[in-house]
């Protein structure tokens, strides 16, 4: 089976910093570089927080892990600034770092203290009565996504939220790029059961 | 006989990737002739595309609403790690690494980040009192005013509060005096409920009592202060509890104390 590399077009913010990051790598004294190129991820992560924690909140469906989880990707960032590659998106390398920093060490962790995992749609409940009053058709997509299998709704969220390929999204989640497909079909087929057939089908991307 | 149109029946797989644009030239328009040829086909991507959704609107609000300023305190906090400023916080880079990992709630008020790492590996005591500050300073006067307070009713809250917690909350040993109890209510931290009684304080507006089920063994009140409250926090062997509102830390003591000698009793 081959796949195109579709243009990327959900995203119109500007990524310089990925060029401009790696630019600072060839500078002539490695060390130097490699502070510089520390401080040029520094400088370009806080323009992805917001992004950065609405992902944590899709993988934690809880906000203060979402909030652990940025940090946490910070740190690493930081960490591996020398590790970035140049010429690649720098949101798509900090999304894998949150994602394996959630799979490897707060999940893992938070299933052996038998904290489990709230049901769906717990999340915001906690500061509900602020947040829910906007956007009725809008939460009922959240609802619906956040009801899918982790897999399936971070798989949901990079590729049709997040605007990644299919190729980025098997990047971030580390699998086979034949289970983005078979996950995003779950989820589409889960996600059209509940859908109106009466409503004619949005197009929001891509396709045709 | 079998049905030659249905044997070329695409995966769910391969019309999803049609439909998300992923496929290309050969494969693309072998997808879309058969979807115009084949009614099988064509059905399963009409279903298939009824999943369309404003997703990428939908998750728009969510990033409205996420504590930027607070993140950027966080990033703003994190030490260098080559310039050697680690070792001036007296914080070990790992370590670090090993507290943000470690489900700390970082300060909200985030003067600076790093107070919180300290109690790392305290079973993340603080957090849910960090939690319940934050939504607390979000109450007015105006949020608890019009609340019924009729005690049946109130009885009837801390009760249920009560059994969510696995607790008895009677409404004397709750009630503070000449600051009326305003509403008892199940929340959740963390996936497990979290009960919180409101009283408004006619001097000093909102106050609340919150209680969550803790294992950390027993602890004698200490107070602090967060979101430019007061806070008295204590735990018996099975709860934790902390008092929060505008008074002096003098009187949420004394009311803490009352409080807590009624609940033992």
């Amino acid at each position: 089976m081959t796949i195109a590399h579709r243009q990327l077009s959900a995203y119109s913010r500007a990524t310089p910093d990925a060029s401009s990051a790696a630019d600072v790598r060839s500078g002539p004294v490695w060390t130097e570089a490699i502070i510089a190129s520390e401080h040029e991820i520094r400088a370009s992560l806080a323009q992805y927080l917001g992004r950065l924690w609405r992902y944590g909140i899709v993988l934690s469906r809880q906000r203060d892990v979402a909030d652990d989880l940025v940090q946490a990707t910070c740190v690493r960032a930081l960490e591996r600034a020398s590790q970035f590659t140049s010429g690649t998106r720098l949101d798509r390398w900090l999304f894998s770092i949150m994602h394996s920093i959630w799979l490897n060490e707060v999940r893992s962790r938070r299933i052996r203290m038998g904290n489990g995992f709230v049901d769906a749609d717990v999340t915001l409940s906690f500061d509900g009565e602020h947040e829910t009053e906007t956007h009725v058709t809008a939460n009922q997509v959240l609802r619906q996504v956040n009801e899918l299998p982790e897999a399936q709704r971070t798989a949901v969220f990079l590729a049709y939220v997040e605007g990644l390929s299919y190729r980025e999204v098997a990047e971030v989640l580390d699998v086979p790029i034949g289970t983005v497909m078979s996950r995003l079909a779950t989820a589409r087929a889960k996600l059209a059961e509940h859908a109106d057939p009466d409503v004619k089908a949005k197009q929001m991307k891509g396709g045709k | 006989m079998v049905d030659l149109k249905h044997a070329e029946m695409p995966s769910d797989e391969m019309l999803v990737a049609f439909l998300d644009g992923e496929l290309d030239g050969e494969e693309r328009a072998r997808i879309d002739r058969l979807i115009k040829i084949d009614e099988a086909v064509a059905a399963r991507y009409e279903f298939l595309s009824r999943s369309e959704m404003a997703f990428y609107d939908a998750f728009q609000p969510l990033l409205e609403n996420a504590p930027t300023a607070k993140l950027e305190a966080i990033l703003g906090g994190l030490p260098a790690s080559i310039t050697g400023e680690p070792a001036s916080r007296g914080l070990s880079r790992r370590g670090f690494m090993a507290a943000a990992i470690g489900l700390v709630f970082v300060g909200v008020a985030a003067d600076r980040g790093f107070m919180a790492f300290k109690q790392a590996s305290s079973d993340h005591d603080d957090d849910w009192r960090a939690v319940v500050a934050e939504y607390l300073s979000l109450y007015t006067p105006d949020t608890l005013a019009n609340l019924d307070s009729d005690e049946q009713s109130q009885s009837a809250q801390l009760q249920n509060v009560g059994d969510a917690l696995g607790l008895s909350l009677p409404l004397q040993a709750v009630s503070l005096p000449g600051i009326p109890l305003k509403r008892a209510q199940v929340l959740q931290y963390d996936g497990k409920p979290l009960g919180q009684i409101a009283y408004l304080d006619p001097e000093h507006g909102p106050m609340a009592l919150c209680i969550v089920q803790s294992s950390s063994g027993p602890r004698s009140p200490q107070t602090e202060r967060r979101h430019g409250m007061n806070v008295v926090y204590w735990s018996d062997q099975t709860h934790g509890y902390m008092l929060i509102g505008r008074n002096t830390a003098d009187e949420l003591n004394d009311l803490a104390e009352g409080v807590r000698t009624a609940l033992a009793a």
